[in-house]
Formats: C-alpha cells, sequence, structure tokens
C-alpha cells in the first residue's frame, strides 16, 4: 500500500479512527512517518473545526420558529383564499360596469325561468349542501368565507380521527384556524407573514382562547382540504 | 424502539390525524436542522425563513414520504434544496461571513494561537468549493454517514467519499504550515 492510497482510505473511515482500517493499512500506517503526522494532522482539524460552535439563539427562539411554522401552515390558506376572492371582486368590478348591468340582469332572469322550471333532483340538492360556502363571522370579524368548503363529517379523504368529528367541531375547527390561538405577544413579534389587515384580524378576535390541539387539528385539516 | 422506527411511527401517528405526532418531529430536529441551515446561508434571519420552510414543506408532503430512507435523511434533503434556492437566490450573500465562538481552554496563550488557526481554517473551509463544503458540513458538524450525505446531495456515496478526500487535502495544502506539517 502506498500514502495515496493510505490518505483516501483514512479519509473513508469514521472519526479517523485508525482500528477500524484494514490489517494492510494499518501495516503501513505503523511503518510510515508521513502518514502518522497526516493522521495526527487529521484529528486535530476535526477536533479544530467541531470545537467551533455557532451561536445559540436560546430556547425562546426555537419556540418561536415552531409557532411561525404554525402560522405559515395557517396563512397559506388563508392567502389562498384570498386570492379567490380578490380574483371575484376584480370580476365583480367588471361585471358591474352599466353597460353589463342591462345583459346581466336579462341572463340572470332567464336563468332563474330554468331554474324554476325545472325541478331540482335530491340528490343534486345534497351535493349542493355539501359543498357550498362556509362562512364565519363574529361581533368584532368581519365574515370569512371558505368557497366550496365541503365539511361533511363523513368525508372518506379525511384520516380516522379527524372523521371522529362532528360537523359543529369541523366547524369550530375551521373557524379557530382563522382567529387561531397565537397570543399578541407572538403575533407582533412576527413581521413577515402578515399584512396589518390579516393582523388586526387576528387580534380583534374574540376566540383566541382557543387551545393548542384545537388549532393544529385546524391546521392539519384545512391543509388537507387546500393542500398547495 | 431505534430512532427511525421511532420517526416512522410518528409518521403513521400524523398521518391517522395526530397533529400532535408532527408537533414532536418538529420539535426533535428543528435545532439540528436550524444550525445545519446556519452553516449554509450564513445569515440567521435567513437560516430561520428556511428552517421555518423546511418544516412547512415537510407537514405539506409527508404522505408522500415513501419511508425509503431515514426520516432525518428526507428532511435534511428538503432543508438541503431550500438552502440551494435560497443560495441562488441570494448569491451576493455567499460573502457573508459566519459568526461562530470557538470552545477556549484555561491557558491564555495558547487560546490566541487555536482561536488564529481556528479562522484559518473557518476561512479555508469557507473557500472550498461548494459539493466539497456541504460535505464537510454534513460529515463533520451533523454526523452524517457517507450513505446519508449521497442521499442528500444527491450522489453516490463514492462521490460523498471522493469530496470528502479532495476537501481535506485542499485544507492539508492551505493550513499544512500552520498544523506544522
Amino acid at each position: 500500500m502506498d500514502c495515496k492510497k493510505f490518505s483516501r482510505l483514512i479519509s473513508e473511515v469514521d472519526d479517523f479512527d485508525e482500528n477500524l482500517l484494514s490489517g494492510q493499512a494499518k501495516l503501513h500506517l505503523s511503518k510510515c512517518d508521513n502518514c502518522q503526522k497526516e493522521l495526527e494532522w487529521l484529528k486535530t482539524v476535526q477536533g479544530d473545526l467541531k470545537s467551533v460552535a455557532l451561536p445559540d439563539p436560546g430556547q425562546q427562539f426555537f419556540e418561536d420558529l415552531t409557532a411561525r411554522v404554525h402560522i405559515k401552515l395557517l396563512t397559506g390558506n388563508i392567502k389562498k383564499q384570498e386570492a379567490t376572492r380578490s380574483w371575484l371582486n376584480a370580476a365583480w368590478d367588471w361585471f358591474g360596469r352599466p353597460s353589463f348591468a342591462y345583459g346581466l340582469s336579462a341572463v340572470a332572469v332567464a336563468l332563474a325561468l330554468v331554474v324554476w322550471a325545472v325541478p331540482m333532483q335530491k340528490d343534486g340538492f345534497q351535493r349542493f349542501q355539501q359543498t357550498s360556502p362556509v362562512t364565519f363571522s363574529s361581533d368584532s370579524v368581519a365574515p370569512v368565507t371558505y368557497a366550496s368548503a365541503s365539511i361533511s363529517p363523513a368525508d372518506p379523504a379525511l384520516p380516522p380521527a379527524l372523521n371522529s368529528l362532528s360537523e359543529p367541531e369541523l366547524r369550530t375547527a375551521m373557524k379557530a384556524l382563522i382567529h387561531k390561538s397565537f397570543n399578541r405577544d407572538d403575533l407582533e413579534n412576527i413581521d413577515e407573514p402578515f399584512s396589518t389587515a390579516e393582523r388586526d384580524t387576528y387580534l380583534s378576535s374574540d376566540l383566541n382562547q382557543l387551545d393548542r390541539q384545537g388549532l393544529q387539528t385546524v391546521s392539519y385539516l384545512l391543509n388537507q382540504r387546500y393542500p398547495h | 424502539m431505534d430512532i427511525q422506527d421511532e420517526d416512522f411511527q410518528l409518521i403513521d401517528q400524523f398521518l391517522d390525524g395526530d397533529i400532535e405526532a408532527f408537533e414532536i418531529l418538529l420539535k426533535k430536529y428543528r435545532e439540528e436542522i436550524y444550525y445545519f441551515v446556519l452553516r449554509l446561508v450564513r445569515l440567521p434571519q435567513d437560516a430561520e425563513d428556511v428552517t421555518q420552510m423546511a418544516f412547512v414543506n415537510v407537514f405539506r408532503s409527508l404522505s408522500k414520504f415513501k419511508k425509503q430512507s431515514r426520516f432525518k435523511t428526507w428532511l435534511y434533503k428538503i432543508a438541503f434544496n431550500l438552502c440551494l434556492n435560497h443560495l441562488k437566490k441570494s448569491k451576493v450573500r455567499e460573502t457573508e461571513e459566519l459568526d461562530y465562538t470557538i470552545a477556549s481552554d484555561d491557558d491564555p496563550a495558547s487560546t490566541v494561537i487555536d482561536r488564529e488557526r481556528q479562522e484559518q481554517l473557518q476561512q479555508a473551509i469557507e473557500e472550498l468549493p461548494q459539493k466539497q463544503r456541504m460535505t464537510v458540513i454534513l460529515r463533520v458538524y451533523q454526523d452524517l454517514s457517507y450513505h446519508e450525505v449521497s442521499q442528500i446531495l444527491g450522489c453516490s456515496e463514492g462521490a460523498a467519499k471522493a469530496n470528502f478526500h479532495f476537501a481535506l487535502q485542499k485544507l492539508k495544502k492551505k493550513l499544512g504550515k500552520v498544523y506544522g506539517l
């Protein structure tokens, strides 16, 4: 064995532990001063590298990091809903122009006549009920609508644990997503994910008492429902 | 139960709807991943953002995890890819120096020498080609096996070994005199 091969072999061994080398490599090491020096150097370098520590940001930093993960999961969904709403608003502005108002009214009347003339089938009505928009509101917060949110507790797409929740519990869970359980300090220390309006919505909520489990359930639920 | 089985069990619990299981995984790995990311992106604020994003991505794609590797390796790979994207977007920040502390012993004279030597070592590591630097970080700081390093970097085990070997050769060339070789 030559020094070059030994150098390659020793770099592959965990912690440059010569005891883990093959017999041939050990034999070479016992006879070669250069390789003994190289091994010593490798161990010193490794020791130096491991003695270099990054600053410890403290336990609270990691708690905040965890909170930020929750918030990111949360706001991702809300932003998606807001994007849908802004699209609807834009569409509404466009169709709201006077030139379209009369035409739109005529179409609406025609549609109303068709709906009146064709009896609604029972199963179709049930489907409509299951996918109708879900709106939440409280005394202090403007209504928030999740478009086409199916909240049937018997949804086969839901994990068993969530399927055991009743419909009111699922509604509460979704509500908690909006009003969630982080306190004021948490929110004020986090700049990035919140617009002022979003932050005000959270802070004015009267449902901040919801527990962590509620928030986590909701977070999971909505991510299942509105995957990115 | 070993760590891998424990992680897989937590993943199964999470996929069955137990959110607390995700919380346990998050708390278990958040520090390790943060320090790994910090070593790559260098700025604490960026490291915080990337770490946060890594766990969000894990949450969203845990159902796609095939359990063909350790969860930890998969998590590192997600964080590593986010770091690469981040570094591509903010190339100017590659010149940032990492703020680190060096453990010192009681002898002030040897501390000064050690500090100088370690600073030169850090500098030399910063100057390594990217894949070699990543391999050194994963091998030495994160204590991962060559198999895990290869999975994270998306290369063969042989390539990971070669990268580490060449990194050491470069360090030796640059720092040989400093270490009295």
